[in-house]
């Protein structure tokens, strides 16, 4: 007898984990400015690799169950910060529900001393951007609607126009609009047909 | 020729929509989006005030079906296809 396989899906984001080389300034921002618990952590030789460092592996909760973690590793030299586009697009954002929470934690943050943007106003959200101590960007996002079907449908075909373009000689932003286009035709000639 | 843009049809793509047909553009729906079209060889749109920065630089996110010949912080211009240009563009492409 044959069972049918269970369907996977994925619960949400266990951890994310970072490294820091300075772990007086990350407790502190993490349990004071954003107030988040340490919930966990675990102290270690290092056993992973041959050459790898003896380390710290310490957990805070985000909330929902999900945590953010970092690693210091004794005896490893700090690396270059990332130039600016790396720096701005690799970022995490938390999650808030209404512009008053968004507007009360800039108060909260600026009267810690961090540096935060003015709210930007994006398609769907609405965010404030500010650093950590390790200069991982992070941001607060509140949503301006929620996303809905037509939303995932029209990113459908922006990706379908992106992978085609991505993979021609010279991809450019106003080719993959093109392409899109084109998409967005042939679709409508299908259903009306 | 026919010059078009797809917009999709949620509030916040709204105001590019009336841009597009205070510009002459002429309006109606296909499937999620509206489409924006023109006979004309060009189009030329302003942002206005009430657009925000991030929603006017991605106004032409929903498609297009022409060519850019200019996008500012103030003014997307477009031309239709096909002209000169798009044949010089293709024989770049090749």
């Amino acid at each position: 007898m044959t069972t049918a396989p269970p369907s996977l899906s994925l619960d949400g984001v266990d951890h994310l984990a970072f490294v820091t080389w300075d772990p007086r300034a990350t407790y502190e921002f993490y349990t004071q400015v954003l107030g988040m618990p340490l919930v966990h952590a675990i102290t270690a030789t290092g056993w992973v690799t041959e050459d790898y460092p003896d380390f710290v592996h310490f957990f805070f909760d985000m909330g929902r169950g999900n945590r953010i973690a970092f690693f210091y590793y004794f005896g490893l030299a700090e690396e270059e910060p990332p130039g600016d586009l790396m720096h701005r697009s690799r970022h995490l954002a938390f999650h808030v529900d209404t512009e008053e929470e968004l507007a009360a934690w800039r108060v909260r943050l600026k009267a810690h001393g961090v540096r935060v943007t003015t709210p930007l106003a994006h398609e769907l959200i609405e965010s404030i951007y500010f650093d950590d101590p390790n200069g991982i960007q992070l941001e607060i996002t509140r949503p301006i609607r929620e996303m809905s079907g037509i939303d995932a449908r029209d990113a459908e075909l922006t990706l379908r126009s992106l992978i085609d373009v991505a993979e021609s000689p010279r991809p450019t932003a106003q080719a993959l609009w093109q392409r899109k286009a084109e998409l967005i035709r042939k679709n409508a000639e299908v259903q009306g047909s | 020729m026919t010059l078009a843009l797809y917009v999709l049809d949620v509030p916040e793509f709204q105001p590019v929509a009336r841009l597009a047909q205070d510009a002459g553009m002429t309006r109606r729906p296909v499937g999620d989006y509206l489409e924006l079209s023109s006979d004309e060889p060009e189009v030329v749109l302003h942002r206005e005030d009430g657009i925000r920065t991030a929603l006017w630089h991605a106004a032409l996110t929903g498609g297009v079906d022409g060519r850019i010949a200019s996008f500012t912080p103030e003014v997307l211009h477009l031309v239709g296809e096909p002209d000169p240009t798009a044949l010089h563009r293709t024989a770049e492409e090749q």
